[in-house]
């Protein structure tokens, strides 16, 4: 290191040392605190809680087409247990 | 949260300073660190900080990219270095006007560098830290660092001998 970066060297500690008392405001902190972005806690369980209230409308749906299909399967096989009495009688 | 809250009251103080090192600026540092303490806070909850370095030289990593954007959205604007006397927020006192004409004149003598020479001579000749905590922060090898700190001593050298 030469005498010409010793001198920019010293030069930097005295402005270092003189803006030393630099620093955040009072208020700071809270400020930070204040602007931080509201984050719900995750896990595994609010990760699949939250990826199933996506899928609520299909499973509606789903329910909704199997109420319709057990009611319409449960007249096909009153029809066909009715068809299978007659051939009983018939035997 | 109050982890957090805790680290923010530690080194709120040294990244403002750092940051106003930069800037040349208190107020502008502030902001510049508060949207860094945010990022920050994201990533924690993201999980994104693996852990590879320390807390403090993560953060200073944070706030030294974010005062580099700041510098550089002020450039585009041109308004480098006029408003530093009149940043006084409560700092009515000699101490605190003394504070901030070393900024100043800090300010001055670190401009016209280059921005990555201007990083590194303000974190190991000013923040005073080692050239490996510089190359971690710098996210480059110690030799780079060196190297810019050879060509930054250059150029304030051959500035004082001008003036």
């Amino acid at each position: 290191m030469t005498a010409g970066d010793e001198q920019v060297d010293s030069k930097l500690k005295r402005l270092a040392a003189e803006t030393e008392s630099l620093g955040a405001s009072a208020r700071f902190s809270s400020r930070v605190m204040q602007s931080l972005p509201s984050v719900t806690p995750s896990g595994i369980w609010t990760d699949v809680t939250a990826s199933a209230r996506w899928l609520m409308p299909a499973f509606a749906l789903a329910a909704v087409v199997a109420v319709v299909w057990a009611v319409s399967s449960e007249e096909l096989n009153t029809e066909l247990l009715a068809s299978t009495e007659t051939a009983e009688i018939e035997w | 949260m109050g982890a957090f809250q805790s680290i923010v009251e530690q080194t709120g103080d040294m990244l403002v300073r750092l940051s106003a090192r930069m800037l040349g600026n208190v107020t502008d540092a502030e902001d510049v660190v508060q949207e860094a303490f945010v990022k920050a806070y994201q990533a924690l909850v993201a999980d994104e900080f693996d852990g590879r370095s320390s807390v403090k030289t993560w953060l200073y990593r944070i706030v030294t990219n974010a005062s580099l954007d700041a510098l550089r959205k002020r450039k585009r604007k041109a308004e480098v270095g006029d408003d530093v006397l009149t940043d006084l927020p409560g700092g009515s006192d000699a101490a605190q006007l003394e504070a901030r004409m070393a900024l100043r004149e800090l300010s001055d003598y670190l401009d016209g560098l280059p921005e990555d020479q201007r990083t590194a001579i303000i974190l190991k000749g000013v923040e005073g830290l080692t050239t490996g905590e510089v190359a971690a922060i710098m996210e480059t090898t110690e030799g780079a660092v060196e190297q810019r700190l050879v060509r930054a001593r250059a150029t304030l050298r051959s500035k004082r001998s001008e003036t």
